[in-house]
């Protein structure tokens, strides 16, 4: 009899074909691999199942007469940014933060808003600070120095164009100008405001402190608690313009997290200053309808040594979030029934079947202990002796992908590459610097849009994925491996805290598409450090590494039963 | 020792302005050549192996190194924006508009 044993994990479908004899080790055929459709467990999945069986079975010229599933349970992952919908009240603090790399002039100065062209006749008796439109640069500096000569105090420049350092050239190198402002247009002239630019790496202090800038914009002392927000908002930059306006109380409006209701009936909230509980805690999470086995949260990974970076990320208040459920309406099932024209049979639950397949690692024998790291969860399997315990935990590759895509700010598709291959910094055409600091040169040079940005290696054509992030190749390495360490190997600890803790000095069989990650299988040997394990990642059959021990497990497992 | 700078082959002055441009804003050193040669040639010419030349209808940024040594190319009337992405190319920045 010709099976297929069929794992449907959260991102990639795996289809073993293998011939069974009652009484025989079963022949193993091929193994087929490709993107799950459709959620866990869904119909939808179905059609990604008959594709691989229908793709092997031409392969092998033959089709299998029975499909061999395990127990399905789906994960849900997503992230949540708690500040994009948050309404942020500056405290009566307009500000702009231009984006330009070349502003002009190093300093801090406040004064009266003022067009261009309205540097003509009597000079006004207080500071001022020009808006430069989309003019010639040449044509702005004569009309800049034609109203210094006249009197007028100019004391720092905002220009729409990138003229910064060519118009503070042609005037007044020492005057701050910011340069690049793409909404000139919306900055109330007559109204009072401070420009600061900072020295060249560094970035903004004064309009960063609350009490500097309610000193500058002229602010009375009970405005100043309200200009917090707006400062906050400077900080990190390396330029800034903040505009007086109307008092207000600096209040903000902050999108609430949601409330996970756990066993003992308290609530807790899903937010970046909350640690999810322990495995099967959470019974409920508003706005989710599903009969919960397991959530679990993480907010976007500190920035070691880097306090500015840390903040930025923390302000976002990202939060991503996996939610295990179970699902009892056997929807794969009945869509493969219905288009499949042999046997569909649930042959064991799949932590089961994945130590099966592990066991199949070369040199491993029984394995005792399987950890599957796989897209939606990690699982941990315990089999010693009397001792049998399997425990599955939310969030795996998945949300790493998620927490990787926030931090890049790109999709989780390509997250998923981001995380798995080491990043470089393209330094010149001709020079990649890596994550640990060593530079390679390239005999041909690197495409225009990738120069000067950390860019994704190992694409299958070779090129390089320039992402828009401004991090160095080695701080985001630190980040990445931070969201391996806190989702994967925190979850791991909470698996086996569930199960109850883990005999010291035994096996575990790493398998699951997260073990291919040389990070992730590092980390996870961390974690597990104190417990003395012999930590192995899986081969199942001694060829396929550690994918597909779902698969080969539910055919091992069946083919017990003939 | 030559300075570091970018070389330019033009005697078009309204090109030169825009180029010279782009390189004073990124503050860029910038060598002017009056003489009729391609970008790859100016790029030779240049301490930082970049040079920029008018090729027909197009601005051309080219390296002194690599096989072909064309790295940029588009229309004069980007030519600010072309002298720009020149200008951190040597200083190492994001090239911005002209990235392609």
């Amino acid at each position: 009899m010709l099976v297929a044993g069929v794992d449907v994990g959260n991102a990639t479908t795996e289809v073993a074909l293998a011939r069974l004899v009652a009484g025989q080790p079963p022949e193993h055929l091929s193994v087929t691999r490709g993107p799950t459709t459709g959620a866990k467990g869904t119909a939808e999945s179905a059609q990604g199942v008959l594709d691989l069986i229908d793709r092997a079975s031409r392969r092998l010229g033959e089709t299998p007469t029975r499909i061999l599933l395990a127990d399905l349970h789906p994960v849900e992952t997503g992230l949540r940014e708690l500040a994009a919908g948050s309404e942020e009240d500056l405290g009566g603090v307009g500000i702009a933060r231009p984006v330009s790399a070349t502003p002009s002039g190093v300093g801090a100065a406040a004064g009266q808003l003022i067009d261009l062209a309205e540097l003509v006749g009597d000079p006004l008796p207080l500071p001022v600070i020009p808006i430069v439109g989309l003019i010639d640069f040449d044509v702005a500096a004569t009309a800049l120095n034609a109203a210094r000569t006249a009197g007028w105090q100019l004391v720092a420049i905002i220009v729409a164009g990138d003229d910064g350092v060519l118009i503070g050239n042609r005037v007044d190198p020492a005057l701050p100008i910011v340069d690049e402002v793409a909404d000139t247009d919306e900055l109330p002239r007559g109204a009072w405001a401070a420009v600061e630019v900072a020295p060249l790496g560094a970035t903004v202090v004064q309009l960063a402190d609350p009490l500097r800038l309610a000193v500058l914009l002229s602010l009375d002392p009970t405005r100043a608690r309200g200009a917090r927000n707006a400062a906050r908002a400077l900080l990190g930059h390396r330029a800034g313009i903040a505009v007086r306006r109307e008092a207000s109380g600096g209040t903000t409006e902050q999108e609430q997290p949601r409330l996970a209701t756990l066993t003992d009936g308290s609530t807790r909230a899903i937010d970046i200053s909350t640690t999810p509980p322990g495995v099967g805690d959470v019974v409920a999470i508003e706005g989710i309808d599903a009969n919960l086995i397991d959530a679990f949260w993480s907010a976007l990974p500190e920035a070691i040594d880097d306090a500015a970076l840390s903040l930025r990320l923390r302000q976002r208040r990202a939060v991503g979030l996996a939610v295990l459920a179970r699902r009892d309406d056997r929807a794969l099932e009945q869509a493969l029934a219905e288009s499949f024209a042999g046997e569909v049979v649930v042959v064991a639950a799949e932590t089961a079947a994945a130590v099966a397949g592990a066991s199949t690692t070369p040199g491993a024998g029984h394995a005792p202990i399987v950890i599957d790291m796989g897209g939606g969860t990690v699982d941990l399997h315990v089999q010693i002796g009397d001792h049998d315990v399997a425990v599955a935990t939310a969030g795996a590759g998945l949300l790493v992908d998620r927490i990787c895509g926030a931090i890049l700010g790109i999709d989780p598709l390509r997250a998923e590459q981001a995380k798995r291959h080491p990043s470089v910094h393209v330094e010149t055409p001709f020079i990649l610097r890596h994550e640990d600091g060593s530079r390679t040169f390239l005999t041909s040079p690197a495409p225009p849009q990738s120069v000067a940005h950390l860019c994704i290696t190992e694409r299958q054509d070779g090129s390089l994925d320039a992402l828009e992030s401004d991090l160095a190749p080695e701080v985001w390495s630190r980040l990445r491996r931070a969201a391996k360490r806190t989702i994967i190997a925190g979850n791991l600890r909470r698996a086996i805290t569930a199960a109850g803790g883990l005999p010291r000095g035994e096996l575990a069989v790493l398998v699951g598409g997260c073990a291919e990650d040389a990070e992730i299988v590092s980390e996870v040997s961390l974690a597990l450090a104190d417990l003395d394990l012999a930590i192995a990642r899986g081969d199942v059959l001694g060829q396929h590494g550690p994918r597909a021990a779902v698969a080969i497990g539910l055919v091992l497992l069946h083919a017990e039963t003939l | 020792m030559s300075a570091p700078s970018v070389v330019l082959a033009s005697t078009d002055v309204g090109l030169i302005r825009l180029v010279a441009a782009a390189f004073e804003e990124e503050a860029v050193p910038l060598q002017i050549l009056a003489e009729p040669i391609s970008a790859r040639a100016a790029a030779v010419r240049s301490p930082l192996g970049i040079g920029l030349a008018v090729d027909g209808t197009e601005l051309v940024v080219a390296l002194s190194t690599g096989l072909d040594g064309t790295y940029l190319r588009g229309p004069l009337d980007d030519a600010r924006l072309l002298g720009r992405a020149a200008a951190r190319l040597a200083a190492r920045r994001p090239l911005g508009a002209f990235a392609g």
